[in-house]
């Protein structure tokens, strides 16, 4: 592998090649968002290594299933990441980290490649950018893996509110995210 | 607001997983036939994607690298072993075995048929031997059953010849084989019995031991008496036979006189 920076595209055709090399050079661009995404979702480090080890493994097992002309590999990753961890969420009674140790480790964001970085950074711009109770509301959904219906629940809104604060925030999301 | 509007309306739920199982299945259902919707979800999906990117990044340990790699590795070895077992020479040996399994399963089935055709050849001439041996044997049987029949009939006529001239005595003949374990007797003008009374025929044990009990017998109105015995005083080997007269319906030990008495 070449230690110049590469776009996606380039790596992942050298991955379908069957070249280790490129699996290592998308594992260390990306672990950090993959293991970081997975640690919030799960809040256990044992549980977010599994997830960070799946997500890479189905990379290398089946890199077709990433299509470069539809997007970028780190909101790939991302959501992957997130469908992955919240189903070990739902499907596993998991329990807190037994050491008592914070879930969460040093930010690394510094070691994250240059595109990747700025994709992370744009995106937590977003974010900011929403009014507190619609972001809540999009983060108890897609990263705690709550329905509206126990989102109500929790935070005791009418479910016609969560809706609308989901509703509200993913399509500012979307309107920000094509300027 | 009609049905397709209502999905719609629950797009952006969906994208972002906040439907319930059951909304989550009927939309699915709608997505299937609506391309506006699956377009639409396109975009929301990336939206959606902002808020995991959103999330701060964080370092895994430097250990889970290396146990990616490994389990990478180890799936290498697995995916290479498959080529080793489908190697052509190895598929060419599978099909020889393939090819040559009907042949040797032949080979075995002739050899086989062959055995039993042996045996069964065998099987006839000994079929064929013992019934030929039976066949001999039957025709002993009706010789012997002759005989007997002969010897032992109602009508049977036991004559003794003796000198011209001379007055008829009671006389008896026995035929004994120790070794067949028969004896036969057959006795004329023997004199008739008073009641409750009955011959009785001794064989004299060459070893000179007691008298051994050899049958009774009645004479006839001609005062003829026949008396036949298969499986007799196994092996003993006799000296001479005698008849007595003993009370009916015989008895262990002789009583005297004797009334016949020969020597072998």
């Amino acid at each position: 592998m070449s230690q110049q920076p590469l776009n996606d595209a380039d790596v992942v055709a050298q991955l379908r090649q069957g070249d280790k090399e490129a699996l290592v050079y998308l594992y260390d661009q990306y672990s950090r968002l993959v293991y970081g995404i997975a640690l919030r979702v799960l809040k256990s480090r044992a549980a977010a290594e599994d997830i960070v080890q799946e997500v890479f493994l189905q990379l290398w097992r089946n890199p077709t299933a990433f299509d470069a002309q539809r997007g970028r590999l780190a909101p790939w990753l991302a959501v992957i990441t997130r469908h992955r961890a919240v189903d070990s969420l739902r499907k596993l009674k998991f329990e807190v980290d037994s050491h008592g140790n914070s879930p969460f480790p040093e930010p690394a964001s510094h070691n994250m490649s240059a595109h990747c970085l700025a994709d992370a950074e744009k995106a937590r711009r977003l974010m900011t950018r929403l009014p507190t109770e619609q972001r809540q509301a999009l983060e108890l959904a897609f990263l705690d893996g709550l329905t509206h219906v126990e989102i109500a629940e929790r935070i005791g809104q009418p479910l016609g509110t969560v809706k609308s604060r989901i509703r509200l925030g993913l399509l500012f999301l979307r309107k920000e995210l094509a300027v | 607001m009609t049905a397709h509007e209502q999905y719609r309306e629950n797009l952006p739920l969906y994208a972002v997983g906040a439907l319930t199982s059951e909304e989550s299945q009927q939309l699915k259902r709608h997505l299937a036939e609506c391309a506006a919707c699956s377009d639409e979800l396109l975009s929301l999906n990336e939206a959606a994607a902002q808020i995991a990117m959103a999330v701060e990044p964080a370092v895994p340990p430097e250990r889970l690298r290396q146990q990616l790699l490994n389990r990478v590795d180890n799936e290498q070895v697995g995916l290479l072993k498959q080529p080793v077992d489908a190697r052509p020479g190895r598929r060419s040996r599978a099909r020889k075995v393939w090819f040559w399994t009907p042949v040797f399963a032949s080979v075995i089935l002739a050899i086989a048929l062959v055995t039993l055709w042996r045996q069964e050849r065998k099987l006839l001439r000994l079929n064929r031997e013992l019934a030929a041996k039976l066949e001999a044997n039957d025709r002993v049987a009706q010789q012997a059953r002759e005989l007997i029949n002969t010897l032992t009939a109602n009508d049977a006529e036991r004559i003794t010849l003796v000198a011209a001239g001379t007055k008829p005595q009671p006389a008896a003949k026995v035929v004994y084989s120790s070794r067949q374990r028969s004896l036969v007797l057959l006795a004329g003008n023997l004199n008739p019995l008073p009641p409750r009374k009955i011959y009785e025929l001794w064989l004299l044990p060459a070893s000179g031991k007691q008298p051994i009990p050899a049958g009774t017998f009645k004479p006839d109105a001609h005062g003829a008496a026949t008396l036949v015995l298969s499986q007799f005083a196994g092996g003993v080997e006799a000296k001479g036979f005698a008849v007595t007269i003993e009370n009916e319906p015989g008895s262990i030990v002789p009583t005297m006189p004797i009334i016949l008495s020969g020597s072998a």
